[in-house]
């Protein structure tokens, strides 16, 4: 029972006069004084309650008569259903985001303004008691980077939590697992219990053991293979473009180049004494001298 | 180490760049021996007519999907090719990649050139495995380019193109001529052919987006001198196709006639002339519905089993 229940006990009784205290408080929710004693401390520090002691009837009543409770009370367990409601919001991103990521703020304000560090998007959600509890539990584990005992599919096993997704208004645990090492994803319905250990992992250990998300296929350089008389000035470049020592020949270079054309320009430029590959580049070569010598001759 | 150099593929940017580089293709491997104007008109490809609303240089090959345009177009002159399309984002592209790299060697073989995305559409004409490298000629500058067996489809428009002609045979010149009236009436009555991209018309729209960014004023100014450039070459194209094709309907005679008129509203167009311009056009919006209509009734007095016979999956063919 939350305490919620006990402080308008309390209030009932002190507007019916009945003056109660911490001990009839203790009896009648059979907690111990102490516990009340916090109770009443509670409703006169944060819901700003007059209480006054009145000593020759051992209980308390309201010195303002007019005092209410206030109507808006959140118990812990309400907080993190906003919790876990500003968080949906959060990761919206539809249509009209903004104006459901104002609602989530002020969900998070009421919820106390933790952050919940949970990891997924989704545009609506299923408020299922146990996949709440288990988001909330999992991205716990995630953020502590703690291994999770699940039993999932009458399978018990013991993972490295990496992330919550959502995918078509269904949530998946991305998880590593520690005996296989192998990524697999989990619907969160179908897990049956989530259990987080003391124990904990190394988040990019984990991270490591991920295939490789496929890369964008990305453009090469053409490579020339250049005879060099002294090593590059600028060490791992030669006039800016990249270049290798060759294994087997301290002078032969692998020079990296995008643009057919500005390379060719360095090769009139700079000082080098072979090139000896690829043949298109030589070939490119020899026709610009050629053409330049025509022009040369013709010119005469 | 193996390497091929086709020498005889002469490749010049005057057309669509598809026809120009199918054009050398052809005629390199003795497959056609027409004129391009002929080859423009037959594939229908000619008719094609496609503006962004902001007269961006992309609208000359934006033309649809390419894989379902040239189909058509390459269907009609009797040609079989193989060709491979797919966007080099996806992690599969590698793969297409590779396969791609084995057959346009082997198409090189052969003899035969490959029609690569560069873009626009060149050709390549040889490959060289000691340096793994493809040559691609352009249409435009005298020298190859170098693509590297790795950097194969990849550009910045984000998709790849190859098309590879394997085989040809004689279809009759009426099939064809029909066909590709047919081919620029659909072209002419699709007004998106992008969707579900709507900021490119096609046919009849493409006129309307053509005046009225000129009217408007905001609209890329190299993009539009290209697309009238491509536009008056693709009108005389079918101008000279229609005059070789007339013999056969009178319709046809009666839509070269319409094309020339086309052709004479924009005799010494200026770009700086935007007044001139809109009017030339409106001018021919109005004369090329006309010749359509021309189409039209040729297209709906002969039979047409191709359009009046649904397939069991469809219009479109079952992936």
């Amino acid at each position: 029972m939350s305490n919620m229940h006990r402080i308008q006990w309390f209030d009932q009784s002190i507007r019916e006069s009945r003056y109660p205290n911490s001990q009839a408080l203790a009896g009648q929710f059979e907690i111990s004084r102490r516990q009340a004693q916090r109770d009443i401390e509670y409703m006169e520090n944060t819901l700003r309650a007059p209480l006054l002691y009145v000593a020759k009837h051992r209980g308390y009543i309201y010195e303002d008569r007019t005092y209410v409770l206030p109507s808006l009370y959140i118990t812990e367990e309400e907080k993190g259903v906003l919790r876990f409601l500003a968080h949906r919001y959060k990761q919206y991103d539809y249509d009209n985001a903004d104006q459901v990521r104002r609602v989530a703020h002020l969900l998070d304000r009421f919820a106390g303004g933790q952050e919940t560090e949970l990891d997924s998007r989704l545009p609506s959600f299923q408020a299922n008691p146990r996949l709440m509890d288990h988001v909330l539990r999992l991205s716990n584990a995630i953020r502590e980077a703690r291994v999770t005992e699940l039993r999932c599919d009458g399978e018990q096993l013991a993972v490295w939590p990496l992330r919550l997704f959502a995918h078509y208004n269904t949530d998946y645990l991305e998880a590593c697992c520690e005996t296989s090492g192998k990524r697999r994803t989990f619907r969160l319905l179908q897990i049956a219990s989530v259990q987080v250990t003391e124990r904990r992992f190394d988040p990019a250990e984990a991270e490591r053991g991920l295939p490789d998300e496929p890369a964008q296929a990305v453009r090469k350089p053409f490579t020339a293979r250049v005879r060099l008389a002294d090593a590059p000035p600028g060490g791992g470049t030669w006039n800016g473009f990249a270049a290798r020592p060759s294994v087997d020949d301290p002078h032969l270079y692998e020079v990296d180049f995008y643009d057919t054309d500005a390379f060719l320009q360095h090769l009139t430029t700079a000082r080098w004494e072979a090139l000896l590959g690829p043949k298109w580049l030589q070939r490119k070569l020899r026709e610009r001298c050629a053409d330049m010598l025509s022009r040369i001759e013709g010119g005469r | 180490m193996a390497s091929v150099y086709l020498d005889q593929v002469r490749m010049r940017r005057e057309s669509k760049s598809y026809i120009d580089s199918l054009h050398a293709v052809l005629t390199a491997a003795g497959l056609f021996d027409g004129p391009k104007y002929l080859l423009s008109g037959l594939t229908g490809m000619a008719f094609k007519f496609t503006v962004h609303e902001r007269l961006l240089p992309l609208s000359v090959s934006a033309y649809g999907n390419w894989v379902d345009e040239h189909g058509a177009a390459v269907d009609n002159v009797g040609l079989l090719t193989d060709r491979d399309a797919v966007r080099t984002r996806y992690a599969t592209f590698r793969h297409y990649q590779r396969d791609a790299i084995e057959w346009t060697k082997r198409s090189l073989d052969r003899g035969i050139g490959v029609i690569y995305w560069i873009p626009e559409f060149g050709v390549i004409r040889g490959y060289d495995d000691e340096d793994g490298v493809f040559f691609v000629q352009d249409g435009t500058s005298g020298e190859d380019q170098i693509v590297l067996y790795d950097n194969l489809g990849l550009n910045f428009t984000g998709f790849w193109y190859g098309e590879a002609v394997a085989d040809a045979i004689e279809v009759p010149l009426e099939t064809m001529a029909l066909e590709s009236v047919r081919l620029a009436l659909d072209d002419w009555t699709t007004p998106h052919k992008t969707l579900p991209n709507t900021d490119i018309g096609s046919g009849r729209l493409a006129y309307t987006f053509m005046t009225r960014a000129l009217l408007k004023g905001d609209y890329d100014a190299s993009g539009a001198r290209y697309i009238i450039q491509s536009y008056v070459y693709a009108r005389n194209e079918i101008r000279q196709y229609l005059n070789d094709i007339s013999h056969l309907w009178p319709e046809l005679y009666e839509a070269w006639e319409l094309y020339a008129a086309i052709g004479e509203s924009f005799k010494g167009w200026e770009e700086a002339d935007v007044s001139a311009l809109v009017r030339a056009f409106e001018t021919a919006a109005v004369l090329e519905q006309r010749a359509m209509e021309q189409f039209l009734r040729l297209s709906a007095r002969l039979s047409d089993p191709k359009r009046a016979v649904l397939p069991r999956w469809g219009k479109s063919t079952p992936r």
